[in-house]
């Protein structure tokens, strides 16, 4: 095989290379919610990055909260739970940049709090999670703040 | 991404596949490349898009608690987010709005204000909707409006944003406000206050004045025509993928001729595909100076025999251009840095010979040339 034709193979494999890991296509509304003095925005968390791989889909979601109430808020991320259909499981999150579970936020204070989870649907077909719809709980304070997502189409299903 | 791959599979397949008995493997690589200038282009004309451009936060703003620019305010019953984001032209201030109130509101989109903690005051213009916008209860909206001059953040603690809303019968109005605040313990990244290009796109068109071989100048070649692309990824430097084509006067035909065996007609041509690596300075975006040098891969070919390639050899060039940005905007469907300049471009072919007609050597080539950048 001459030079260039090794040049161009080498091109193709990063063109598909780079497309290994196939991304969900998810509808979502935007939220920016306020409720009991917390301020909560899911703008940060980008749907499109909802990665399916191999029969998973892998979440990873980042919310803003900040705390416009007089009182301190408590914000306890230990019981975020997920669910997919009728599927209902633990979502892993953490107060980011403090790295725990729990935390007093104080007046006009803002902080990011990130969960990832590996939704395994079992009751769906495991080539496919057109049409599943995704529900993210995170107890914040006095309420389950509660974000949906459905997932569309997909991309190059494995 | 899915047209990007059958793009890409397409030409790749034009690249293998052989086109002739004569071919060889410049074809390849000129199909290659050309692959590459494609899919280059493909990505910037994607990046009009201006949320595809918003790559990440400013750095030297962001929050040592959240790791982020995000603001969250309320007021009236309405909640804003600010953060403020950069590409490698400009930083865009990104807002979004939620209607928590039981009745719609309108925002006057072209009077949304940022004053900067200098007092510095700036009329904010979207890069997309300019008439006003209605938003319902329970509804939210969002908006990239660009800091074209973000220079200017480089002296800037805090930025204030003021988006003024009017209730539904334009009655009541409400001004929702916001401030994003640097972080100073953060230290700034170099593109955070530089506008710097991503893309560059060139077209140019010239002839040699000075050659070291036999073919000398423009008795014996036809005006010089190549296309450039350069792509910046580290600060001002990145690389460059070119291609050059030059057709040649028949005088020298009949050497060529008898030398090589050749019966049919004889045109010949000369093409160089460029890959080198590139650098451009911006100066106050009226003037711009790009460089860019490298190697090339040269062939002589005669187009009148379906393309065939009479000989191919590795040289080097050298090439820079100084610009005049006449048009500048940071807003589509013309966003871009559009300029008009001068180059000369030096190139190094090894010597060969085809006859008594000497190829290759030094040559020297003065051009004016039309450059985008993105």
């Amino acid at each position: 095989m001459s030079k260039t034709k090794i040049f161009t193979f080498i091109l193709l494999s990063l063109s598909v290379g780079s497309c290994a890991k196939f991304t969900t296509r998810m509808r979502a509304k935007p939220q920016l919610v306020y409720k009991d003095g917390l301020l909560i925005s899911n703008s940060q968390t980008n749907p499109y990055k909802f990665v399916f791989d191999n029969g998973i889909l892998k979440v990873n979601y980042k919310i803003i909260v900040k705390n416009i109430n007089e009182k301190p808020a408590s914000i306890n991320v230990e019981n975020a739970f997920y669910e997919a259909n009728s599927e209902k499981n633990n979502l892993y999150c953490m107060i980011s940049h403090f790295g725990g579970k729990k935390r007093m936020l104080s007046k006009d204070e803002e902080l990011a709090i990130s969960c990832e989870a590996d939704i395994i649907p079992n009751n769906i077909n495991k080539l496919t999670l057109k049409d599943t719809d995704i529900k993210l709980s995170i107890p914040l304070d006095k309420n389950i703040y509660s974000f949906a997502y459905r997932v569309y189409a997909e991309e190059f299903v494995k | 991404m899915r047209k990007l791959i059958l793009l890409t599979l397409l030409l790749s397949n034009l690249a293998l596949r052989p086109q002739n008995a004569n071919a060889s493997g410049g074809d390849a690589l000129g199909a290659a490349v050309a692959a590459m200038a494609v899919t280059g282009t493909i990505y910037t004309i994607n990046s009009f898009q201006y949320d595809e451009w918003l790559k990440s936060e400013m750095e030297s703003w962001k929050y040592d608690e959240t790791d982020l620019t995000t603001s969250l305010s309320r007021t009236c019953d309405l909640n804003l987010e600010l953060r403020l984001h950069r590409n490698r032209r400009m930083s865009y201030i990104v807002f979004v709005i939620h209607n928590q109130k039981s009745e719609p509101i309108s925002i006057s989109t072209s009077d949304i204000e940022a004053t900067y903690s200098n007092g510095a005051v700036r009329k904010l213009k979207s890069t997309g909707v300019v008439s006003d916008i209605k938003v319902d209860p329970g509804w939210t909206i969002q908006g990239a409006y660009p800091i074209s001059e973000k220079t200017e953040l480089a002296d800037t603690d805090y930025i204030d944003v003021r988006v003024p809303t009017l209730s539904a019968d334009g009655k009541t109005g409400c001004d929702l406000k916001g401030r994003l605040n640097k972080n100073k313990n953060r230290v700034a990244e170099y593109i955070d206050y530089h506008r710097l290009l991503s893309v560059e796109l060139g077209f140019f068109y010239g002839n040699n004045l000075f050659s070291s071989s036999s073919l000398k100048s423009s008795a014996d070649k036809q005006g010089l025509f190549g296309f450039i692309m350069n792509a910046y990824f580290y600060k001002n430097i990145g690389f460059t993928l070119g291609f050059l084509r030059q057709d040649l006067k028949n005088n020298n035909a009949p050497v060529v001729k008898s030398a090589k065996g050749i019966t049919s007609d004889l045109k010949l041509w000369e093409t160089d595909m460029l890959i080198g690596l590139a650098t451009n300075f911006l100066y106050e975006r009226k003037y711009s100076f790009s460089a860019n040098g490298g190697v090339l891969a040269h062939t002589l070919g005669n187009s009148s025999d379906q393309n065939s390639h009479i000989e191919e050899k590795v040289g080097m060039y050298l090439n820079a251009n100084a610009n005049y940005i006449f048009y500048s905007s940071d807003y589509r469907p013309f966003a871009g840095d559009y300029m008009v300049g001068l180059g000369l471009l030096g190139k190094y072919i090894p010597k060969y010979t085809i006859g008594t007609v000497q190829f290759g050597g030094t040559s020297i080539a003065p051009y004016v040339n039309f450059n985008i950048g993105f």
